[in-house]
């Protein structure tokens, strides 16, 4: 399994007076298992780029390959593409609907044509793994804390056994243990499935403790597509574009500037103490 | 005199089932007792849940107290005839910037507020002006708010209240879905509108470095007020406030870290700043 986002262009109201180049000529390649993030300012074209993975919208030139093939093509069986491709929207707890969590979670899975007995198996092993307690499992979905909710909605996703996850800012509005469970919980879910994590966010800290790639667009373009370290070293181009780096970036940096010995690249917290009880001799 | 005074609140959520039977109670905000006093900025924390978006609601009389008592401004905010006045004083904006947006442009949805009052034709251009200005956003007035980023949304916003000459802003995590830079814009608008305009400010935030900027943070948990104080007094409870399922600014987590390996710095640091004047101080010994 592999993505080529391949000369991707996408306008809004082509042809009108309104015409909006929403982005153009992305090209981006996504390895299988890789923990990609996604950043950029508000309105650069994020969110409008991640609902061509799966064939929401259609590009006006450029394509994307999926495991090879030409999902634009015609005759591509996008209905399939959907199930692989799994899409968490912003504030997924606005779609829950289902009486009980259980149900909610098994309605992926049954209008995929998978019998009950199958599709109430995987909503067990997933709501499993996403760490929902049985004593929820037939309450209400709309009693749950905001956390619980969006656990229950990406339960939902990860019922249909896709093999891309993408999540457009899953943790907006969490408080901070809740942000952090969401994302240990991705990576876990990464880790012990191999699926590949599109994700979509504003935090630097989070993104720098746990992407392998970033991408970072401005203006509907690419502007970075490398490692952390690499993409948050230009700090100076990222602030003139809406974003930053972490904190432990700009620490660095002035302590470099006072006469520390630290490695001015790295991006954590964790990084960060080690450097300085490094420069401190200890 | 305090601006807001609220003697030991309740307020519970009735959960009814089909027959409109009670099914539960989950009491949101349980005998919080606080003040805000003219020109104060005030930080609420606490986790999902905790019952900080139920109580900030009582301040603009969105909705009333079971029990205890609210003075906005002196004035009783659970007498009906008193609401008009107790929300003109205090002003509310929330988490998403689209859902109060209403006007076709920017000047006009700035007007909104005070035309609702009933201010005469001329003022209510001066004070669309006035607080365009006081938010950075003049340049922008004849702008379609839809052509704007999530930042600037919400800094229309915050000129809309503003433009109803509040004594106060409840901001109900205004910067949650806005991007890096755009945090930064509302945050200097706020604080700017506390320092200059001496408008009391009540800031609900998952985001610690925000708090930092706060005269006096509220934990809550559970619906009650777990702590209270100065954020350096607040922020050097690392274990106390991960417990309640919180987090410090980066700059304390990583004094702290330091304290755990040995390293004697201080540990009320909240800036970077301190941080590294701290260890610069630590370095030429």
């Amino acid at each position: 399994m592999k993505i080529i986002i391949d000369h991707l262009t996408h306008k809004y109201e082509k042809g009108t007076s309104h015409e909006v180049v929403a982005f153009e000529d992305v090209n981006i390649v996504i390895e299988e298992g890789q923990f990609v993030c996604l950043i950029g300012h508000t309105g650069c074209g994020k969110s409008t780029l991640i609902q061509h993975l799966n064939g929401i919208l259609k590009p006006d030139s450029g394509t994307i390959y999926y495991n090879g093939e030409d999902i634009f093509e015609k005759g591509y069986d996008l209905r399939s593409l959907r199930q692989k491709v799994g899409l968490v929207f912003q504030y997924p707890e606005h779609q829950l609907f289902g009486e009980t969590c259980f149900s909610d979670v098994c309605y992926g899975p049954l209008n995929m044509g998978l019998s009950k007995k199958e599709a109430e198996l995987r909503s067990y092993e997933v709501m499993k793994l996403v760490g929902i307690d049985d004593e929820i499992f037939y309450q209400s979905p709309f009693n749950l804390s905001g956390g619980q909710k969006r656990k229950v909605a990406i339960a939902g996703i990860l019922a249909m056994r896709p093999e891309v996850l993408i999540l457009d800012e899953p943790t907006a509005g969490l408080d901070p243990l809740g942000q952090k469970e969401i994302f240990n919980l991705i990576k876990k879910i990464q880790k012990e499935t191999n699926l590949t994590i599109i994700l979509v966010s504003h935090s630097m800290e989070d993104v720098a403790n746990y992407a392998d790639k970033i991408v970072v667009m401005n203006h509907g373009h690419v502007l970075y597509n490398d490692e952390p370290k690499k993409v948050f070293a230009h700090y100076d181009e990222l602030e003139k574009i809406g974003l930053k780096a972490p904190f432990a970036s700009y620490l660095m940096a002035d302590l470099s500037k006072k006469g520390f010995d630290v490695d001015t690249n790295i991006t954590t917290n964790e990084e960060a103490v080690s450097e300085i009880l490094h420069a401190l001799g200890r | 005199m305090s601006l807001i005074k609220a003697r030991n609140l309740i307020y519970e959520y009735i959960r009814r089932d089909e027959e409109g039977n009670v099914e539960g109670i989950t009491r949101a905000v349980d005998d919080v007792s606080l003040d805000v006093s003219p020109g104060q900025f005030i930080a609420i924390l606490g986790h999902n849940g905790s019952g900080k978006s139920t109580l900030a609601k009582h301040f603009n009389a969105l909705i009333n107290p079971e029990e205890g008592t609210l003075l906005v401004d002196g004035l009783d905010a659970r007498e009906e005839d008193n609401v008009f006045d107790v929300r003109q004083s205090v002003g509310m904006v929330f988490q998403n910037p689209d859902n109060q947006i209403i006007g076709q442009v920017v000047e006009e949805d700035v007007g909104f507020g005070p035309e609702n009052l009933g201010i005469e034709h001329d003022e209510i251009w001066e004070r669309v002006i006035s607080s365009l200005k006081a938010v950075n956003m003049y340049d922008f007035k004849d702008f379609s708010p839809n052509k704007l980023s999530g930042g600037q949304k919400q800094r229309v916003s915050i000129a809309g209240i503003m433009a109803m000459r509040p004594k106060c802003i409840v901001l109900d995590e205004p910067t949650a879905m806005l991007d890096p830079i755009g945090r930064k814009d509302v945050l200097d608008a706020i604080s700017e509108l506390n320092k200059k305009n001496n408008i009391s400010i009540i800031l609900i935030t998952h985001n610690m470095e925000e708090a930092v900027l706060a005269d006096k943070i509220f934990v809550m948990n559970k619906g009650k007020i777990e702590m209270s104080g100065s954020p350096r007094e607040i922020f050097s409870q690392v274990d106390k406030l991960r417990k309640l399922r919180l987090d410090v600014p980066p700059a304390t987590i990583i004094a702290h870290m330091l304290r755990e390996k040995g390293v004697n710095i201080p540990e009320d640091i909240l800036t970077r700043e301190e941080l590294v004047e701290a260890l610069t101080k630590l370095n030429n010994r």
